[in-house]
């Protein structure tokens, strides 16, 4: 359920209780981690959904129900409760609402969006998203530790279309980083793992073929070229080939370990590669961002976070733009 | 190329690329190392690490649990260990049972080989030893008691606070005269100072709980009062005019336990209760007297339902519960439905939640509080420097 049907659940609820022209008076309270932006929102919502059923929001008694709202937060998403007084009868009403991703703010420098593509439990490695042929579904590539994934855009919903194991060269490194490269074409892709390429047409996955290589050949271990070597934020870092007034974008993630929440901050570079700026808002994350690409898209990266909250690995498109 | 050509030269390029990390663009320090020591002090004494085996206390139940999920792959739906020992992240290089326990890191594990080589785990170390060692670089990780946390934290360590999810809460024995009468149960409910046991036995080391759910799993704990309500107590007891003497048994082993009855006993004299504590080294179960026994319940999940449905077996048949669990698919209103049903039966009280603290040693990266289903993540965490 999202807010808006949440918000028009609860007041379904209210005019049940106390029928139109019920006088209300309403209390809202947060113990979520909204905002009080946010909340504000919700509350001028509200009252409008009441408004529209013709209810009438009290300033002063006499009063037929209060109704306390409380939005609360637990593992399973937000919570609007609802403590509904008429008289002596009291209620509880609960109406959970699932959680969205939050989009990052912009005020001038580079201004980040990012938008959350995929999720699942077990590792991402890395990810990628490859511009669809006419006609065709959208696809997504999902690399994995032992697995290299093909899902399919079906009504609505990513499906598995076609998996490719990737044989252990030893038992998996728990620090496995990996990177799948698609700068050549789909039909000439590749995903690496340290020590262990995967290469072919990925538009047929079947003919895809995994196999052992020196990591000397696998320049991606060492972070993405662009990025001029003396660019350090403590981080991974990635060039999306974006320029804000001549000065090339570099999005870097936070110093901190993968214990903690992370985020994506744009930098502008100096003309000489020797000096970086923060620039614009960052971008925030419910964990540390684990892998951090250029798509190959002009200011469009791929990262993927490790949400501390849920456990679950989630894929993110961040998006840089000029801000003006 | 041959395969085995192949595979020696793969494994060379894992040699050739861990050492070239460093020759090349600096690699961001947070990239996780392999090797040294992990070096852990517990104040448990684990006698033997067969799963089959009954614990002597909850103390020693638990650090099996939290060792058990170090040497076993996966667990049954059941929630018992899978598999054999040493199938999971680590298996046991020395054993001396009671007292040390040596792990080794398992190169195998099909969830990858843990960063550090090998885990000391020394048992039955003092709380005040286990710090010392901490601060004195003997260890890099140990078991703080959750109201030693905050002082602790004053002193420089670097602690670890998990989210609270163990619940200590008064549980009424089924069958017991004195438990019967409902408004006995609900005038001693009303009596707790709650936020004062939390403030002054727990030094702020944990929540006053009012419901069986913590409010960052239900978001629902709010609903449940823990404030403090005398009159409302005593004008209960007046009610029952002469309210039956209950005896209030604890573990006499555990000091948290044995603050917190006495803490129980001082408020329900101030609220006309008859009420004494019986301290016993009978371990959950203790003595058949009681009428109440302080009983703590550790979330086996962080998901609301679950929670719900393992406190409701662990302690329903103890106070004779006649509610049935929550549902799978439960909705939030359900489950919230029947927390409350057995909060406002009074055969259980909610007192305070606990979290899980460590001291965590300098050198030690990524550890992670394990979240109300994970075992220590022993398997996650990296030294920065090898053992001293």
């Amino acid at each position: 359920m999202d807010w808006d049907n949440g918000l028009r659940a609860l007041a379904d609820k209210v005019t049940a209780v106390a029928p139109p022209p019920a006088t209300i008076d309403l209390t809202m309270n947060n113990l979520s981690s909204l905002s009080a932006d946010e909340v504000a929102g919700i509350d001028e919502r509200l009252k409008s959904e009441l408004t529209r059923r013709l209810l009438r929001l009290a300033g002063t008694a006499p009063v037929d129900v209060y109704l306390d709202v409380t939005l609360s937060e637990g593992t399973e998403g937000y919570l609007i409760v609802a403590q509904i007084r008429r008289g002596t009868n009291e209620e509880t009403a609960i109406f959970p609402v699932s959680k969205g991703a939050k989009n990052g703010k912009r005020s001038g420098g580079v201004a980040l969006e990012q938008q959350l593509v995929w999720e699942q439990p077990g590792v991402i490695l890395d990810f990628a998203l490859p511009p669809a042929a006419a006609g065709e579904a959208p696809t997504m590539i999902v690399l994995e530790p032992g697995r290299l994934t093909f899902y399919a855009r079906k009504q609505a919903a990513w499906q598995i279309d076609q998996a490719v194991i990737i044989p252990p060269a030893r038992p998996w490194l728990r620090a496995a980083r990996g990177h799948i490269d698609l700068s050549q074409s789909l039909a000439a892709g590749r995903a690496g793992l340290p020590g262990i390429e995967c290469k072919g047409d990925f538009q047929h996955p079947e003919a895809v073929q995994c196999g052992f290589v020196s990591q000397d050949t696998q320049p991606w271990i060492q972070g993405d070229a662009r990025v001029p070597k003396a660019f350090d934020a403590g981080g991974d870092a990635a060039g999306v080939s974006l320029q804000c007034d001549g000065r090339p974008v570099v999005l870097a993630t936070g110093k901190e370990d993968w214990t903690h929440s992370d985020f994506i901050q744009g930098y502008e570079m100096e003309a000489n590669g020797q000096g970086a700026t923060a620039s614009g808002n960052p971008t925030e994350f419910g964990g540390p961002v684990t892998s951090l690409w250029w798509t190959g898209i002009e200011g469009v990266a791929r990262a993927v976070v490790h949400n501390l909250k849920t456990g679950n690995y989630e894929a993110y498109i961040v998006t840089a733009t000029c801000s003006q | 190329m041959s395969r085995r050509l192949a595979a020696s030269s793969a494994a060379l390029g894992l040699v050739l690329g861990l050492t070239l990390v460093g020759a090349g663009r600096a690699e961001p320090s947070r990239r996780p190392k392999y090797g040294g020591t992990l070096r852990v002090e517990i104040g448990a004494i684990v006698n033997s690490l067969d799963p089959a085996a009954a614990a002597a206390n909850q103390v020693e139940a638990a650090a099996k649990e939290k060792i058990g999920a170090l040497l076993y792959e996966r667990r049954n739906a059941d929630g018992t260990f899978a598999g054999t020992a040493g199938s999971g992240p680590f298996r046991i290089a020395e054993w001396e049972p009671g007292k040390h326990l040596a792990l080794a890191a398992n190169t195998g594990f099909v969830g990858g080989r843990p960063f550090v080589d090998s885990v000391e785990i020394q048992m039955g170390r003092a709380a005040r030893d286990r710090v010392l060692d901490l601060e004195l670089d003997k260890a890099d990780l140990v078991e703080i008691p959750p109201e030693e946390a905050r002082g602790a934290a004053e002193r420089g360590i670097r602690v670890s606070t998990s989210q609270p999810d163990e619940l200590v809460a008064v549980a009424f024995v089924a069958g017991r005269p004195a438990a019967d009468d409902a408004r006995v149960r609900e005038a001693l409910a009303r009596s707790l100072d709650r936020p004062a046991m939390v403030n002054f036995i727990l030094q702020r080391g944990g929540d006053p709980a009012g419901g069986l759910l913590p409010q960052w799993s239900s978001g629902t704990a709010f609903l449940f009062s823990t404030a403090a309500d005398v009159p409302g107590a005593e004008e209960l007891v007046s009610q029952i005019g002469h309210p039956p003497q209950i005896v209030l048994g604890y573990d006499s082993g555990d000091s948290l336990e044995q603050s917190l009855a006495e803490r129980i006993v001082v408020n329900a004299r101030d609220a006309g209760i008859r009420l004494t504590g019986q301290g016993s080294s009978e371990g959950p179960s203790g003595p058949a007297s009681c009428d109440a026994r302080l009983v703590r319940l550790r979330m086996p999940s962080p998901h609301p339902r679950a929670a719900l449905v393992n406190v409701m077996g662990a302690i329903g048949p103890l106070i004779g519960l006649q509610l049935a669990p929550p549902a799978e698919g439960a909705s939030a209103q359900q489950i919230y439905e029947v927390e409350r049903g057995v909060v406002d039966s009074y055969r259980v009280i909610p007192l305070v939640w606990l979290p899980q603290v460590s001291g965590v040693g300098a050198r030690v990266r990524d550890w992670k509080a394990p979240a109300a289903d994970e075992g220590w993540p022993l398997a996650d965490v990296w030294l920065e420097q090898e053992s001293p």
